[in-house]
């Protein structure tokens, strides 16, 4: 056998006895290789490495990188210890593990060893030091303290605490001595929530804290006995609640003193708050706040004062914002105390909570009487004033014409316009009246349609020629390319027609031909008013059929007009399921064009 | 002869402008101040046709041609001739033949007097 083969079986043997040696022992011995595999693990360090995750004492996580094997490896340096949990069967002490570097003789890194130790007292004193609960040991029977953690010593930052008795290394706490002696006397424990004590923050600063904590008497092997004490601090969650519970009376403060009526529903639609103007709105009309429990209580109550006629639950904000959408409303109601009727301007908004739940709504409402009888008394002046108008104007425009039919030839031709003029204007403050009064009745909802076989060709005849009379400058033509009957209300389509060519003419100041065209088109019967007047701004025409809306205000091209006439054809035309629209190009002129339809309609 | 016209407004201007002009056409024409006045007129002569103003005092125009129906029935047309919003309406709730807004053109008071007094000779 040749010499280095000898050595070979020797070495062998050796390593033989190292492994089995490693295996016999209760520690974890585990070596890795360069590249991280494992190339030798005995029964502990298999036990504790398949474990499903490896957990400190105080509940964390440990990847397998922060091992101080694996960072040996990583860093050619000792890893730093790790204490751990006990294993999951819950029978052994906790394990401090470590890790070196291997390297080979020439220096190179080859590898890493490893090792799962039980833990020393010092392993576990270093784990509870750093645990983040406070923890004490008061040593009897003069309750000296014998050992803090950093958490406890935290609370009195002022003072090392440790070889100080309890009494005069302490913080301001009236009857808590009494209390420890008692706890040490009876051996019972104590225990404390959120109990508030004055604690030296900094020299010379004493705050109130707030804390939670137990006290156990302990035996030892050795006496003198002790006080264990674990401490948590709770300052910051009784504060964050005591916070939250003054916010919330600030709030309700601000809320009572509101104008508008606050009520606040959770999400199972019970009441939940109703600020003093709701309770105050209520009571006016009879109600007692206090016996509404939810929401179908409260809409029960409002039926009660609607006059017989339920309201439509789906319309109501409040049911709507607990279905999660924002809305306002505004009902006439029946006040019994006043006998009169009122009006209540009410808008609700669902309540969400972070993740977009619905947990509630709140619901505002206002009593709008007074504005709701205001603007009742402008609708009867409104109306008042036009009736007590068209008297006058038809006697002005009568005497007007009978003058210039009487003097006949026997007129100037200055006489001739001064009439003309006075049957113009007279047909003006009418118009004007005409369409303040529809305008206030499309806003109340109130145009109401007579329909009847309507010929369009003889209306557009008859509208044109009056307006023709009357615009001696312009030249309006009519062309019909078929005839056609459309069921509609007559009076209301002169109106539209009156009020298109009536701006044909006024924003065509100097006269020029006004075309007037009717035709019919697949199912709808189509009339244009197309003029070479001034045409339409363009950054004006998104609003041109609005309300009061004029596009020509404060241009060159102001002619006057209420802004009321393109407003009133728009809702004529489509309450009878027909439209209007315009084309204006950028030369001048302007083109508008309604259609209507010819069948019947639903 | 031509048909006799009986005017009932409480507008001096719009009875003297009414009865001008129906005059000049060579209608024979009565006027009355209220809905009371125009009963006494019609009690005296019956008319071919009634013009009606609505809002009058002493007797307004509803309580006039309900009154005129439940004496005279349909002795005589009536037109309402008003300044409120919806004349149509107003004529068919007094039962009325036909209706006339304020102002009016003349060539439709013309036309209107015209078909109905037509119609009853």
């Amino acid at each position: 056998m040749e010499r280095h083969d000898v050595e070979r079986e020797q070495k062998l043997a050796r390593l033989r006895l190292i492994e089995a040696a490693l295996h016999a022992t209760e520690s974890g011995v585990v070596v890795l290789e360069r590249d991280g595999t494992v190339a030798f693990a005995n029964a502990p360090a298999q036990e504790l490495l398949a474990a499903g995750a490896l957990i400190t004492p105080h509940g964390r996580v440990i990847e397998k990188g922060e091992l101080p094997m694996v960072r040996a490896l990583e860093t050619g340096e000792p890893g730093a210890r790790v204490v751990l949990h006990p294993g999951p069967e819950g029978s052994r002490n906790m394990i401090v593990t470590e890790g070196k570097p291997v390297q080979s003789s020439s220096g190179d890194l080859i590898g890493a060893v490893g090792a799962f130790l039980e833990a020393s007292p010092r392993d576990l004193a270093i784990t509870l030091g750093q645990a983040p609960i406070g923890i004490a040991v008061l040593r009897g029977p003069e309750l000296i303290y014998e050992y803090v953690n950093e958490a406890f010593q935290s609370f009195s930052p002022t003072i090392q605490l440790v070889g100080l008795p309890f009494e005069t290394a302490s913080w301001e706490l009236p009857g808590v001595l009494a209390r420890l002696k008692e706890v040490w006397a009876t051996g019972e424990p104590w225990h404390g929530t959120d109990v508030r004590f004055r604690v030296e923050r900094a020299p010379g600063l004493l705050v109130d804290g707030y804390f939670t904590f137990s006290c156990v008497k302990v035996k030892r092997r050795t006496p003198p006995d002790a006080i264990l004490g674990f401490v948590l601090e709770t300052t910051a969650l009784v504060n964050g609640l005591n916070d939250a519970h003054d916010r919330t009376v600030e709030l309700k403060a601000i809320i009572d003193t509101m104008l508008e009526g606050v009520v606040v529903f959770d999400r199972d639609r019970r009441i939940t708050l109703i600020n003093e103007a709701a309770h105050k709105q209520l009571s006016d009309i009879n109600v007692e706040p206090k016996v509404l429990e939810n929401v179908e209580d409260l809409l029960r109550t409002l039926d009660g004062v609607t006059e017989g006629t339920p309201i439509d639950r789906g319309s109501l904000p409040v049911v709507r914002a607990l279905a999660g959408e924002t809305s306002r409303l505004r009902l006439r109601f029946w006040n019994p105390v006043t006998s009169r009727h009122g009006y209540a301007s009410v808008g609700a908004a669902p309540l969400r909570d972070p993740q977009g739940q619905v947990v509630g709504a709140v619901a505002v409402g206002s009593d709008i009487t007074e504005l709701g009888e205001l603007d009742r008394l402008k609708d009867e002046f409104i109306r008042v004033v036009a009736h007590e108008l068209k008297t006058p104007i038809t006697t002005i425009k009568g005497f007007a014409t009978a003058l210039g039919e009487s003097l006949g030839g026997r007129l100037s031709p200055a006489q001739g316009r001064m009439l003309r003029a006075l049957c113009r204007n007279a047909d003006r403050i009418n118009r004007i009246m005409c369409e303040l009064l529809d305008a206030q009745q499309i806003e109340l909802g109130r145009l109401e349609l007579v329909e009847e076989p309507v010929d369009l060709a003889e209306l557009l005849q008859d509208v044109t020629d009056r307006i023709a009379a009357n615009a001696s400058k312009h030249d309006i033509r009519l062309t019909v390319s078929s005839p056609v009957v459309v069921r509609a209300d007559g009076e209301r389509l002169r109106e539209v027609m009156r009020i298109l060519l009536d701006n044909a003419v006024r924003y065509s100041p100097d006269g020029g031909e006004v075309n007037v065209a009717l035709r019919v088109e697949g199912d709808w019967a189509r009339v244009s008013v197309c003029d070479h007047g001034v045409g339409i701004p363009e950054e004006r025409r998104a609003r041109l059929f609005e309300r009061f809306y004029r596009a020509h205000t404060n241009t060159p091209f102001d002619y006057g007009g209420t802004g009321l006439g393109l407003y009133v054809a728009r809702a004529i035309l489509e309450s009878h399921g027909g439209s209007i629209w315009y084309e204006s190009p950028a030369g001048g002129g302007s083109t508008f064009t309604f259609r209507l339809p010819l069948g019947t309609r639903p | 002869m031509m048909p006799t016209v009986l005017v009932i407004d409480d507008d001096e201007d719009v009875l003297d402008l009414v009865r001008t002009r129906l005059e000049e056409e060579g209608y024979g024409v009565v006027v009355a101040a209220n809905g009371r006045q125009g009963l006494e007129a019609v009690a005296a002569t019956m008319p071919d046709l009634i013009l009606l103003d609505m809002k009058m005092p002493v007797m307004d125009g509803p309580s006039f041609a309900a009154e005129f129906r439940r004496l005279h029935g349909a002795a005589a047309p009536i037109v309402v001739v008003t300044a409120a919003e919806d004349a149509r309406k107003c004529a068919q709730e007094v039962g009325a033949e036909g209706w006339l807004s304020k102002p009016f053109e003349f060539a439709d008071l013309m036309s209107i007097v015209a078909d109905h007094a037509r119609e009853q000779r």
